[in-house]
């Protein structure tokens, strides 16, 4: 059962029984201190006629008349006495009508239980009249007489049906104006709750930016602004889990992809071992130089890798390298690849010192080498000029070079210019984005010239000399 | 499926026990009064003793002490008149009738009291002179106020003379038997004592004309004096008709000043 029902049919329940006892308690208790006026007037206006009664019976008693002659007469002036509105009968002791005005059949059987010092009354129902009746006995100068006086009040009770009747009315109307208002109210209550509702349906199906849009001070306001509190930090965390797991699965790629050029270098120099005969004990030993090295390489690579992906680290040491070393260490390193390759390999640079982070730095040049390698290129031309208080390295290529509308997009993961190509070579499409993340931490950027068929030139600018770029 | 079964099922059961509860409260509201209505019927149809005390009838032999009673003095009779003062926040309701109660005088008793206090003050010259035994008792009634404590009750005794129909009315103090005021025929040429001397001897027969009572005589008119006691005050009044000298009334009472 939804709340807006339950409210609802709570507030009927609760309303109807409220009604119910108020109007019962209203309505009894004017009616008891209607009849309880009643009752007191009747018994006043008996009081008096007894008097009357009494006082004529004294009298005759006193002039020495006959009470028994006397009585009727006596009887009928007392009754004479009575309010419109009162009947009288008198009877003797031996229950002998006097006289009466009583407009109902009303008999005494009960009345020889009376006693002297009792006062009876009743409500007769005759004919849709009602009638408050007293009965009394008194013995004056040994004269026992019975008096009965009857007051109609029948009003009191056309009263309490009028006042039931119009009560049932104002319940009636009380009652639906209240379902009207309750309908309202509920609807009013329950709408944030029901718009909370929907906005935890949307949170649960992943739309982690919902949020509700309450402005009320009160219980459902605050439940409305804990709600959107709980949401801010769900979204938060959610967005950390999601870049820790986007950074390992980065990091695995990159690594990966890391892996390959050291591994064929590798790979290139132990077959070199294995498969040439006759190879002297120098370049025996040259070659497995260069395989502990690149094997060195890659260890202290996939540490700084792991440090740049995962952690974010951005203090690496930066270590004064000569450009030429530099050089001639990816030469060495492209050695088996430009073999195989068939590529023409030239470098050229002028004399400097730049500082850089070695292995992640040699890995960029490597990388954009690779691509370069991979657009199939014949001649690949690596170069180092000094321009002003900055060091320019530029790495040219006449591969197939890269359409223009795609210049801006060749930097992110996992983008391929040419798809087909790329899946022949084992290519991935992070070379670039891993390059541009060691470019950002060596403070520069790689600037790219291409020209479809003609081939591309990527070029990045880093400081010599303490100057700053 | 089956939850929204459920659903639907439990609110429909719910609007339909609003609507049984609705009914059911009309029902009761009009069971219960209709049930009150024939408990008040029922309970007439059995007779039932009145329990309330004003309503019982005295014995007639339960003589009250009179002769202790008559030691008022002007506190008490201020007190007793209070009672009566039509300004009296705290007493003032309708007046009522009511059996005397243990302590007061019964109706016979009342009777006698009031002709012998009438022969008194005749005897005394506080009233002009009237022939008592030539009057028969009328009409006698208890009068009380309704809010007033038990003290309060006077009998008002109108005796009649069957011979000439003129009548004499006496208002006594239901607890001490004095008279607290007559009103009665009067023969002008029989009644030569003067208003002051007459409100003096009625301040007398009340125990009120002390030396150290403030007293202020007052005369208003021809007709009517007072005098003041106190608070107390005494009216005499002379009603005379010029053409028919048997309606020619007296009146000498007492009453309570009124506050303003």
């Amino acid at each position: 059962m939804k709340l807006f029902t339950k409210i609802f049919l709570c507030t009927i329940v609760v309303i109807t029984s409220a009604l119910t006892v108020t109007g019962y308690l209203m309505i009894s208790d004017s009616f008891t201190n209607a009849i309880s006026r009643e009752n007191q007037r009747g018994l006043e206006e008996y009081q008096m006629l007894k008097f009357t009664l009494q006082s004529g019976i004294l009298s005759i008693s006193e002039s020495g008349r006959d009470i028994t002659e006397s009585l009727p007469a006596l009887a009928m002036k007392t009754a004479e006495v009575a309010s419109s509105d009162n009947q009288t009968a008198i009877h003797l002791e031996n229950k002998q009508l006097l006289y009466s005005t009583f407009p109902i059949g009303y008999l005494f059987n009960d009345v020889g239980k009376i006693s002297t010092d009792d006062l009876l009354y009743k409500i007769e129902s005759r004919n849709d009249s009602y009638w408050l009746v007293v009965t009394g006995r008194f013995t004056q100068s040994d004269c026992t007489v019975y008096l009965s006086t009857a007051r109609n009040i029948t009003t009191s009770f056309s009263q309490k049906r009028a006042m039931q009747t119009r009560f049932l009315v104002i319940f009636i109307v009380v009652l639906c104006a209240s379902a009207i208002i309750m309908l309202l109210l509920s609807f009013v209550l329950t709408k944030p709750i029901i718009q909370l509702i929907r906005s935890t349906h949307k949170i649960a199906n992943g739309q982690y930016a919902e949020r509700v849009n309450i402005a009320a001070s009160d219980e459902i306001g605050a439940l409305a602004y804990s709600f959107n509190q709980m949401a801010m930090t769900v979204e938060k965390t959610v967005r950390i889990l999601e870049q820790s797991a986007q950074q390992k699965e980065d990091f695995v790629a990159n690594f990966a992809h890391e892996l390959k050029t050291p591994l064929t270098s590798v790979i290139g120099y132990a077959d070199m071992i294995y498969q040439r005969e006759g190879l002297s004990r120098q370049e025996v030993r040259e070659a497995a130089g260069y395989i502990v090295n690149e094997g060195l390489r890659l260890e202290a690579l996939s540490i700084k890798l792991m440090e740049l992906f995962i952690l974010g680290k951005q203090d690496f040491t930066f270590i004064e390298v000569r450009v030429d070393d530099l050089f001639q260490d990816i030469v060495d390193t492209l050695r088996p690849i430009v073999a195989q390759k068939l590529i023409a390999l030239s470098v050229s640079a002028q004399d400097a010192y730049i500082r850089v982070e070695y292995d992640l730095f040699k890995t960029l040049l490597l990388n954009l080498i690779d691509n370069a390698v991979k657009a199939e290129s014949q001649s690949i031309v690596i170069s180092g000029a000094v321009d002003g208080c900055s060091y320019i390295i530029s790495i040219a290529d006449d591969g197939h070079g890269i359409p223009s509308d795609q210049l801006s997009r060749i930097t992110e993961a996992f983008y391929v210019v040419d798809k087909s190509r790329s899946r022949s070579q084992h290519g991935a499409g992070l070379g670039l984005a891993i390059a541009v993340k060691v470019a950002e931490l060596h403070n520069t950027r790689l600037e790219y010239l291409s020209e479809v068929h003609k081939g591309t030139t990527v070029s990045l600018r880093l400081p010599i000399d303490g100057g700053t770029l | 499926m089956k939850a929204n079964t459920r659903n639907i099922l439990l609110n429909f059961t719910g609007y339909v026990l609003a609507v049984v509860t609705v009914f059911l409260g009309i029902a009761i509201f009009n069971l219960l009064l209709e049930r009150k209505e024939s408990i008040m019927l029922d309970n007439q149809q059995n007779y039932t003793a009145i329990e309330k005390a004003p309503f019982f009838i005295q014995p007639p032999d339960n003589e009250p002490d009179i002769a202790g009673s008559a030691q008022n003095n002007y506190s008490d009779l201020l007190a007793r008149l209070s009672i009566w003062e039509i300004n009296n926040e705290v007493n003032s309701g309708m007046m009522t009738t009511r059996e005397p109660f243990e302590s007061e005088l019964s109706m016979e008793q009342a009777v006698l009291k009031a002709k012998e206090e009438t022969r008194a003050l005749i005897q005394i010259q506080a009233i002009p002179p009237l022939d008592v035994d030539k009057f028969m008792l009328d009409t006698a009634r208890l009068l009380s106020k309704k809010r007033a404590s038990e003290e309060a009750g006077r009998w008002s005794i109108v005796f009649v003379n069957a011979n000439d129909g003129k009548d004499y009315q006496v208002l006594l103090d239901a607890l001490t038997g004095k008279i607290l005021s007559i009103t009665s025929p009067f023969e002008q040429r029989a009644h030569d004592i003067s208003k002051q001397e007459m409100l003096i001897k009625f301040s007398i027969y009340h125990n009120l004309f002390t030396a150290d009572m403030d007293m202020t005589y007052v005369k208003e008119g021809a007709s009517k004096a007072y005098l003041n006691i106190g608070d107390i005050v005494i009216l005499c009044q002379n009603v005379v008709n010029i053409e028919d000298s048997s309606l020619n009334r007296f009146t000498i009472g007492l009453e309570i000043r009124t506050k303003e």
